[in-house]
């Protein structure tokens, strides 16, 4: 009798575990997909990004670019300067599908895994950083905090071997669900990059963080991009995320 | 046939101002704006505006063999690209050279007082077209004016790019061709693209100067003798003279391609058609004229016509990647016209000899492209490349290449370190130790100034003579770059 009373005490206690735990998933999915829907809000958007890259010295360099994106995963990239870099254009699809053009050799090749987790043109950010996406598609979220002003989500990406991070501590505003900071860690479990959202304002309906600072706390440099020219929903035609348009 | 080709490309060409004319028309009334596509403020302007870009490029080389120590190029380069927008729907684009090159050609006091041969400066029309997105139907380009059409996946040696003339005047920059006069159309019909090309007009290869072009030429003995009714007669050779024969100016001359590309998955993919002609010419019928006979010993001229001969190319292509590496590959079936050299020896209108022999043979063969790329951990990125047949070589004369690029950033990619570029050419698998060379090119590239890039490296080429890249084994460099772009 006794040890039937254990045994059904144990399963309630792992029922309930389960319960809490599934319920703590849950949530943190929930959490994560109004990231994502924040994020993602606006149908489609273009914009002008200035890229400022800052060596361990302070020494500055600067790239523009322009940027086209429909929905969450379609995202058109061309750099505007600087001169040997200009011409150089990015096409992001779903499922990793990344083609770069060249203007030099006039040619497109599919982006091959190897390069996405290499550095974004002289920036901080990687391929993998830059890459048009949802959240949820990639990582599996868990809540390691959640108070009055702020949640931070852990994110531990789906398919380890598509990504150079074991982790991404998120910190997202309670308030509009806007994350704030994104801490990367390496696969040693080490804090390698500090992403920080900034001057988040509305443009029309939406939220954007007009300035985010990405900081590579492994070679002391890092990389400013500030937003501007922000249009949103303006119909951007499919034309534009084709290899068609990405030789032009 | 000809006449309504002929009467299309008319059409074609007075169409073309036409619709650009038109373009702001329709984009305002709105009728076809949303069939075609939609204008985006950010990429692009209502009004036509002039762009310039352009680099300036310095390459420097001295030759270091055996210690000579003499300069062996040396280019100062201005590259000019105006480019004009017009809409969405149109656009120009160009680049001009402007070029010193090389030293001062002077061999007589008289040429003193001319400044071409003092200062060799000269104006290079690389590219001019005009290009039409959207054209009498929304999945239509077209492209019109001198252009460069690059075919192929592989890294810059590519068996598919037969349109475009090469222009090897540099022969250390590999996969260089001219821009030719064409036209060329793109259609977009789902997954697939279908390019059509046509170049009316065929434009020869651009050689290297005379002391690389040995490394083009296959070896090629004259007969030391001859037999005339059972005795043998030694040949003395006085002048050697070619006639080059180009094709006639007409549609039948002309280049056409065609190819259809369809991606799989993460795979682009194409096959193609060329139909074009040989890079280098052949010789169908060579003259011999005796001068003079001395005992067994006959002094003789040989003048040979050589021609262009016409190339069917089959190929197909693709460029992907498994297990985060790159990959790519390419393959082209060469189906050669055949062609005879007719030898004929006379003398006063009376024949002593003729003889036959096939140059070309129009057996096909096949030339490959294969290779792989891998980005490290630490930055560090590695390409590999076979290739089966450099751009001269045809027939049973197909050499293997193997070309290994190994590139290392450092301090924050200011600085990349190239320690193993190389390539090891292979003529002769049996007897390789005869029949090889090895071209080992370290380059060390500073970055650290934003549009500059400074490059020194050297090259050293090691290997039998009767390799091609074993001909130049005379030609060590070390050479200085310097590139801005604005």
């Amino acid at each position: 009798m006794k040890k039937q009373i254990k045994i059904t005490a144990l399963t309630l206690l792992i029922l309930l575990g389960s319960v809490s735990l599934i319920k703590a998933q849950s949530e943190a999915d929930k959490y994560l997909t109004e990231v994502d829907k924040v994020l993602n809000a606006p149908e489609d958007q273009e914009l002008t990004i200035k890229i400022t890259i800052y060596d361990k010295k302070g020494n500055e360099s600067v790239r523009e670019l322009t940027m086209l994106q429909k929905g969450c995963c379609k995202r058109m990239t061309k750099f505007t300067s600087p001169a040997d870099q200009k011409g150089i254009a990015f096409l992001s699809l779903p499922n990793d599908n990344l083609t770069m053009y060249m203007p030099a050799f006039g040619k497109t090749r599919k982006v091959a895994g190897h390069v996405k987790n290499t550095k974004f043109a002289g920036t901080d950010y990687t391929y993998e950083d830059m890459e048009a996406k949802k959240y949820t598609d990639k990582y599996n979220p868990k809540i390691l905090k959640n108070e009055k002003e702020a949640y931070v989500l852990e994110l531990i990406p789906k398919d380890p071997d598509k990504s150079e991070y074991s982790k991404i501590n998120m910190t997202v505003r309670s308030a509009d669900n806007y994350p704030t900071l994104l801490e990367y860690y390496d696969k040693n479990g080490k804090l390698v990059k500090k992403m920080t959202n900034s001057n988040i304002k509305k443009v029309g309906k939406y939220l954007m963080a007009h300035q985010t600072i990405l900081e590579d706390l492994r070679s002391g440099t890092k990389t400013k991009m500030e937003l501007s020219n922000l249009k949103f929903d303006t119909k951007l035609s499919e034309d534009f995320f084709t290899e068609r348009y990405l030789t032009r | 046939m000809t006449r309504y080709l002929f009467s299309f490309i008319i059409i074609l060409c007075l169409y073309v101002p036409l619709m650009a004319q038109n373009d702001t028309l329709v984009t305002e009334v709105g009728t076809e704006a949303n069939e075609v596509t939609e204008i985006s403020p950010v990429v692009s302007n209502a009004t036509p505006a002039l762009k310039w870009n352009g680099s300036f490029l310095t390459d420097n080389r001295l030759n270091i063999y055996n210690g000579k120590n003499h300069f062996s190029w040396e280019e100062y380069r201005l590259s000019l690209a105006p480019e004009i927008s017009i809409g969405n729907r149109s656009s120009f684009k160009s680049e001009l050279w402007v070029r010193s090159l090389n030293y001062a050609r002077l061999n007589s006091y008289s040429q003193l007082s001319a400044k071409e041969y003092i200062q060799n400066i000269d104006a290079d029309l690389r590219e001019a077209y005009f290009e039409v997105y959207g054209f009498l139907s929304p999945a239509l380009d077209i492209r019109i004016g001198r252009q460069r059409i690059a075919w192929g996946t592989a890294d810059k040696l590519n068996p598919t790019d037969n349109i475009n003339a090469y222009d090897m005047e540099d022969l250390w920059d590999f996969g260089r061709h001219l821009a030719s006069n064409s036209i060329k159309a793109v259609y977009y019909l789902h997954d697939f693209t279908f390019t059509g090309a046509f170049v009316p007009v065929y434009t020869p290869t651009l050689a290297p100067d005379s002391s690389l072009v040995t490394a083009l030429m296959p070896d090629f003995n004259l007969p030391a003798s001859v037999m005339n009714n059972s005795s043998l007669l030694y040949l003395k050779y006085n002048n050697i003279t070619d006639s080059l024969i180009l094709p006639e100016r007409n549609i039948e001359n002309s280049i056409f391609a065609f190819k259809i590309e369809k991606p799989f998955g993460n795979f682009n993919t194409s096959v193609s058609y060329t139909q074009g002609r040989d890079i280098l010419p052949s010789p169908f019928q060579t003259d011999i004229k005796p001068l003079s006979l001395n005992g067994d010993t006959i002094t003789i001229d040989v003048r040979s016509q050589i021609k262009y001969p016409r190339m069917r190319i089959v190929g197909g292509d693709f460029a992907g990647s498994v297990f985060n590496i790159g990959i790519w590959g390419e393959a082209a079936l060469f189906i050669p016209e055949k062609i005879t050299n007719k030898t004929s020896m006379k003398l006063m209108g009376l024949t002593l000899m003729e003889q036959d022999s096939v140059t070309v043979d129009d057996k096909p063969y096949v030339k490959v492209a294969a290779g792989f790329d891998y980005t490290f951990k630490n930055g560090w990125y590695l390409n590999m490349q076979y290739l089966h047949g450099f751009v001269h070589e045809k027939g049973n004369d197909l050499n293997d290449y193997y070309v290994l690029s190994l590139n290392c950033p450092l301090f924050n990619e200011k600085l990349k370190l190239s320690p193993a570029n190389a390539c090891l050419v292979v003529d002769d698998y049996n007897d390789i130790q005869n029949r090889y060379a090895v071209i080992y090119m370290p380059e060390l590239t500073y970055s650290g100034i934003d549009n500059a890039q400074f490059s020194i490296g050297v090259r050293i080429i090691e290997g039998s003579s009767k390799t091609s890249f074993g001909k130049l084994s005379n030609r060590d460099e070390v050479f200085l770059k310097m590139k801005y772009s604005f």
